[in-house]
């Protein structure tokens, strides 16, 4: 559960320079021009302050003023993200704002990707940005979004005077070019980046503190948040496995003996493909575990106890699908990051089409 | 195919098939040294399988081993 | 509900300072050690063919490499110091025990590395007494007397393991016994579970240690925890030598002794009991099973003796790394189910950039987290004056192990070589934040 934070300052009047610069983002509704029948309207650009925006004009009271507001319909954004986000960033490119804001989408699905899309399009012009929404808002679940500037709010647009006061704060800071505090600090959610920090309790006093409030029926805020993984539709079904290419991925770190690419016990930086034409099974002699997670001590003795090489040749032999591809792909998984084994598995996959590979069997310790 | 079903699962792998245990999830030693290969051969069966099987999202296959033992 | 027995009474000797003397001796704060004394004390094991003295103190241009394991120097008057290693198995945590605050006792040993990998290998553990990395490691603030020394040819790694541990315990025994028997302690520290205000809210503390084999399991009691049930612990059972660390193959996931024998969620929560909460027990419990099903056997268990505690919260810290994290966050799931509120203490991954997914697996349960940190960054350890423990340090035991002088400096791709770095059981400062 997360706390809504709503930082009690106000914006403030600047004393001096011109107003701070903003493009607002919004969807068909808060844009004026209608219900859901409008949803595939395109991306449209109006000059000035339209509906909340112009709420976020009052909190400013002149420190910033909305020069444009850009707006679309959720159909729209959500079925071609790619030709809004071009769409939107030439919206910014023609009035160069200092800062996007976009939305509140509250818990609307449609409109958060929206607002992510917009804030992408201003990320890739180097232009800040900060968007609101409800925190498990289905947009939030999205790649995209990670690393975008995201404030909480409640479900519902009952919150959208609690939401623009938000906005308007932090908007204006960034706008301003002011350095922008943890997530903690400004109120913001979890964006996936974190730093390291020295604390002035020891994890073990937070930690009872912690305990204390939550048991107390207090507010907490935890000091990691839980990552929810996207979700990949699954690949079709092999319709019949005759005649079928079949490859071996592991992530175990059975390679030759010796190392010879000298591939990491963990943290992998690097996957290596090895040629398991010609064999029936791996041995001990020729292969060896060098993953530093799990005890060897079996996989040392016999390799297809983490690959089964063996068993799939004799299966292979019997005719019972098509052919075992000649490349066994190895990595070590333990400590490696999310966003290296991604890349491996992308890499891995284009190598297995080129190779018209069909089904992949992937061991894991 | 993992020991680690739910792990597997949680970052949503789709197909996934139960292994044996993690420092050899696709095969037992436990079992009489001739034997060990009816297991693995149970188990990529079991995987061979799996990749004809229509699964909607990440769905957790196990490997009957009372057959392959 | 039982009353928790036990009554442990540490008499606090503080050690400012370590020198060499005729004899052990401690004055005004001035521990003298008998180099010679101790080092024949160690050799009386023949497992053992060499034993060097050395003193390293907080702010020396030094580092301590080959780290085995580290304890406090610990005397229980009435006997039965650290139970099933240089006394008898038998339950602690209740009498009068001494301890000698500031000082610690570290064993290093270059242990052989018979497998290019896997988890049971000893790998390197480094300790910097200086730099922003020192506050890491518990021997930074301490005046640690290191015992340098070598293990014969012809044992196996389960009698490398013990026979390095034995060196360090009763070393450590002695020396605390020897620099304080018939003096007066400068503090007393009082642990008991006394009668509180019964509407204080009830914590237990439920703590994961791990057991994968030689190098790499907690001791408890001088064993394997194995495939022991969870069971229920008394607090002071740890304060006072039940735990043992025998992580050597996790340098940076590993708790060592001397943070057992100090554990502050146990010295927090005596703080804090009778006045803000009523601490209610511990649980003990081992995690990494190879197997599904053994994970979900010890989170029942486990979150059913927290149950059986009265439990109304709880605090659980595991340790190591990888897939013992399931056994932990499966407990608490079941807490939580219980109506156990939780506060989950951990490490993170995150990678070196702070942008990379921070734990390998979670439930929506884990809604209060504690982060120590992560491991991630890599790391150069600068050239120091003196490296003590060894000549030259070890990496990358996949490629049949690289040396590289200890006195530096040594390139880390991450910081997994550093000492008790996770600080698994909330001993540092050191933490993340979302930015």
């Amino acid at each position: 559960m997360r706390d809504v934070v709503s930082p009690n300052e106000t914006a403030q009047r600047t004393s001096q320079g011109p107003p701070v610069r903003v493009v607002h983002y919004l969807n068909q509704f808060f844009g004026g021009i209608g219900g859901e029948q409008h949803a595939d309207h395109p991306v449209e650009v109006r000059a000035g302050a339209i509906g909340p925006g112009r709420a976020l004009e009052r909190e400013w009271d002149g420190a910033a003023t909305v020069v444009a507001t850009v707006i679309a319909g959720d159909n729209y954004v959500s079925t071609f993200a790619s030709e809004a986000e071009v769409a939107i960033r030439s919206a910014l490119e023609a009035h160069r704002p200092d800062v996007l804001i976009a939305g509140p989408a509250f818990n609307a699905g449609r409109y958060g990707m929206g607002c992510v899309t917009a804030c992408r399009a201003a990320t890739s012009l180097g232009i800040s940005s900060v968007t609101a929404m409800f925190p498990t808002n289905p947009a939030l679940a999205m790649l995209e979004s990670r690393g975008l500037i995201v404030l909480p709010t409640v479900e519902t647009a009952l919150g959208m005077p609690t939401a623009a006061k938000a906005l308007a704060r932090l908007a204006l800071k960034l706008g301003r070019g002011e350095a922008v505090g943890t997530a903690a600090e400004e109120g913001f959610l979890p964006r996936g980046m974190r730093r390291d920090v020295w604390h002035e309790q020891t994890g073990a006093d937070r930690a009872i503190a912690m305990l204390k409030r939550k048991i107390a029926g207090q507010t907490y805020r935890s000091e990691l948040p839980i990552e929810i993984f996207d979700s990949v539709p699954p690949a079709p079904p092999l319709a019949r496995l005759a005649g079928v290419r079949i490859a071996l991925v592991t992530t175990g770190g059975i390679v030759p003996r010796g190392n010879p690419d000298r591939l990491r016990e963990y943290n992998s930086v690097t996957w290596r493909p090895y040629s398991i034409a010609g064999l029936n099974d791996l041995t001990g002699d020729a292969w060896e575990p060098i993953h530093g997670g799990y005890d060897s001590t079996w996989a040392r003795e016999d390799p297809d106890r983490i690959v089964p090489v063996d068993a799939l040749r004799l299966l292979e032999r019997a005719g019972e699908f098509g052919a075992l591809d000649d490349r066994l792909y190895v990595m070590v998984g333990v400590g490696t990051s999310v966003g290296n084994a991604r890349r491996f598995g992308e890499e891995i996959a284009l190598d297995l089409q080129k190779r018209g590979v069909q089904g992949v069997i992937l061991t894991a310790t | 195919m993992t020991t680690l079903t739910t792990l597997a699962a949680e970052v949503r792998a789709n197909r996934i098939v139960a292994g044996v245990r993690i420092p050899h999830p696709v095969s037992d030693p436990t079992v009489a040294p001739d034997k060990e290969i009816d297991v693995r051969i149970a188990v990529a069966r079991r995987a061979l399988d799996v990749l004809t099987l229509a699964v909607e999202g990440p769905t957790v296959f196990a490997v009957d081993l009372a057959k392959a033992r | 509900m039982a009353a928790a027995r036990g009554r442990l009474e540490r008499r606090v000797f503080d050690v400012s300072d370590v020198s060499f003397g005729p004899r052990i001796r401690l004055a005004g704060g001035l521990l003298e050690l008998d180099r010679a004394a101790i080092a024949d004390l160690v050799l009386l094991d023949d497992r053992l063919t060499r034993c060097e003295v050395q003193l390293v103190s907080p702010g020396d241009d030094a580092r301590i490499v080959h780290i085995c394991d580290t304890a406090e120097p610990q005397w229980r008057v009435g006997g039965g110091t650290f139970p099933g290693w240089t006394s008898p198995i038998r339950t602690v945590g209740d009498g009068v025990a001494h301890r000698l605050r500031g000082a610690g006792v570290t064993v290093c040993c270059e242990l052989p590395w018979r497998k290019t990998g896997g988890i049971q290998t000893p790998r390197e553990n480094i300790a910097e007494m200086r730099g922003p990395l020192a506050a890491l490691n518990p021997l930074s603030h301490l005046r640690n007397i290191v015992l340098e020394v070598a293990v014969r040819d012809d044992l196996s790694d389960e009698e490398c393991d013990r026979a390095v541990h034995v060196a360090e315990l009763r070393v450590a025994e002695h020396v605390a016994r020897e620099a304080t028997r018939d003096h007066e302690p400068d503090s007393v520290e009082v642990f008991e579970l006394g009668s509180a205000d019964p509407t204080l809210p009830r914590v237990v503390y439920i703590c994961q240690i791990t057991s994968q084999g030689p190098y790499a399991a907690t001791f408890y009691y001088g064993g394997y925890l194995d495939r022991l049930m969870p069971t229920i612990v008394h607090p002071n059972e740890i304060l006072d030598g039940a735990l043992v660390d025998g992580n050597i193959a996790g340098p940076w996931i590993r708790t060592p002794t001397i943070v057992h024998q100090n554990n502050p969620v146990i010295t927090g929560l005596y703080r804090d009991h009778g006045r803000e909460l009523y601490f209610a027990g511990m649980v003990l419990l081992r995690g990494h099973y190879y197997g599904m099903d053994d994970k979900y056997r010890v989170a029942q268990q486990a979150s059913k003796l927290a149950g059986w505690l009265g439990a109304d919260g709880a605090v659980l810290t595991w340790e190591n790394a990888g897939n013992g994290i399931m056994e932990c966050l499966y407990t608490l799931q079941e807490c939580e189910r219980l109506g156990i509120k939780t506060v989950f203490l951990t490490w993170e991954h995150g990678g070196a950039l702070g942008d990379d997914t921070p734990l390998q697996f979670y439930v929506p349960e884990a809604d209060a987290i504690v982060s120590t940190g992560s491991m991630d960054e890599p790391v150069v350890l600068p050239k120091v004056e003196r490296a003590v423990g060894g000549d030259t340090v070890r990496l990358n035991p996949q490629l049949g192990g690289e040396r590289h002088p200890a006195v530096g400096p040594i390139e880390l791709s991450w910081r997994l070589e550093l000492y008790g770095g996770a600080g698994h059981v909330g001993e540092t400062r050191y933490g993340r934040v979302d930015v």
